[in-house]
């Protein structure tokens, strides 16, 4: 729930100003932050409200999978934050890291190293194509080819699934930060493009991960991604059948 | 994520990232110059990112050479700076930096650039 500053209007949408006088919104007492992007979660229910609003944090606690508390941990009713705590926007470093209302958010260094796996896999189609390169330019045009097809299928495979063959081995899924579902092939392909962003920029985008607070890359500011830590899977380079 | 004009920084994981960069200073100045990753944007345009001349930077300060490194990149300072604060266990855990203050930095960080190349 956001209340405008100027007018009082109560409303449940995202948008960025109130839409019956442009004034802007202040939270109240809702566990989602609309300004972090968060809209209604579709997947685990909203935490319960806890005590009066505003006096506590507005989101985290309570929520499945935010934090990796002991098992049987609860908070006690009434519980509230120690002194000097920053509440979390929808999101909030726990003990196990940082994590939004859909998981503990993954790291930047097993992000990277999902991504050397899969580089590791066009890398031996790009060997291949060397290799022919020297029998015909035309063999190594096609291999270039299919080094292309691949790299647009896994980019596919993130969108459809949330994974690609290396976030299967490394336990992360791509996640839009909206629904908590994995993007869509087609919105996987564009998020591929938009790590275009990443690396103009001296590369740095990439590195977005190692100090922002929702731990995104530049791309997925721009698409509305996150990447989250799930169980660790074998590695195929098609998704698995459920 | 930019919440109310304000970027939030996740300063728990950046020992590591800190280490490499301090480190990575020191022994590029011992390095040929020229050793690092080139640009794209400037490799392809010719214009340089307002990240350029970090590398230059603190391969500078590594060696000790501050103006020299101030001469490539004044941002360089300041990310070497943040590098050892870190590292110290001096950094919160969480910083909040308004966005309007980012945006100066970079985009003054960016006109630099530009003028260093001279295309202003």
């Amino acid at each position: 729930m956001r209340r405008c500053t100027a007018c009082g209007t109560e409303t449940e949408a995202n948008d960025a100003v109130c839409a019956q006088c442009g004034g802007s919104l202040e939270t109240v007492g809702a566990p989602e932050t609309p300004a972090t992007g968060y809209g209604p979660p579709e997947g685990p229910p909203p935490p319960p409200p806890q005590g009066a609003p505003g006096s506590l944090p507005p989101a985290s606690f309570g929520t499945p999978g935010g934090y990796t508390q002991p098992p049987g941990y609860a908070p006690p009713p009434g519980y509230a934050p120690p002194p000097g705590y920053i509440p979390p926007q929808g999101y909030g470093a726990g003990p196990g890291g940082p994590s939004s209302q859909y998981g503990t958010l993954a790291d930047w260094g097993t992000r990277a190293l999902g991504y050397l796996i899969d580089f590791a896999l066009l890398f031996v189609l790009i060997i291949v194509g060397i290799i022919l390169g020297r029998v015909t330019v035309a063999l190594q045009l096609l291999v270039d080819l299919v080094v292309f097809a691949a790299g647009v299928y896994l980019a596919v495979q993130v969108g459809q699934t949330g994974q690609s063959p290396g976030m299967r081995v490394m336990g992360l899924k791509c996640i839009g930060t909206r629904t908590g579902q994995p993007i869509g092939g087609g919105l996987g392909f564009v998020r591929a493009i938009a790590h275009f962003v990443d690396s103009i920029i001296c590369y740095v985008g990439w590195l977005f991960p190692l100090w922002d607070a929702q731990r995104q890359t530049l791309a997925d500011k721009i698409m509305n991604t996150i990447v989250v830590v799930v169980p660790k899977q074998g590695l195929s380079l098609t998704p698995p059948k459920t | 994520m930019i919440t109310a004009a304000r970027y939030e920084v996740d300063a728990s994981h950046l020992r590591v990232p800190a280490a490499g960069l301090v480190v990575g200073g020191l022994v590029l100045a011992h390095l040929p110059s020229g050793v690092g990753l080139p640009c794209p944007l400037r490799a392809v345009t010719g214009v340089p990112c307002p990240f350029c001349g970090l590398t230059t930077a603190v391969r500078a300060l590594g060696g000790g050479h501050l103006s020299a490194s101030l001469r490539a990149a004044p941002l360089g300072l300041l990310v070497f700076a943040a590098a050892a604060v870190t590292l110290a266990g001096m950094a919160p855990k969480r910083i909040r930096l308004p966005v309007p203050a980012l945006a100066a930095v970079l985009g003054g960080e960016w006109i630099f650039e530009l003028a260093r190349f001279h295309l202003i």
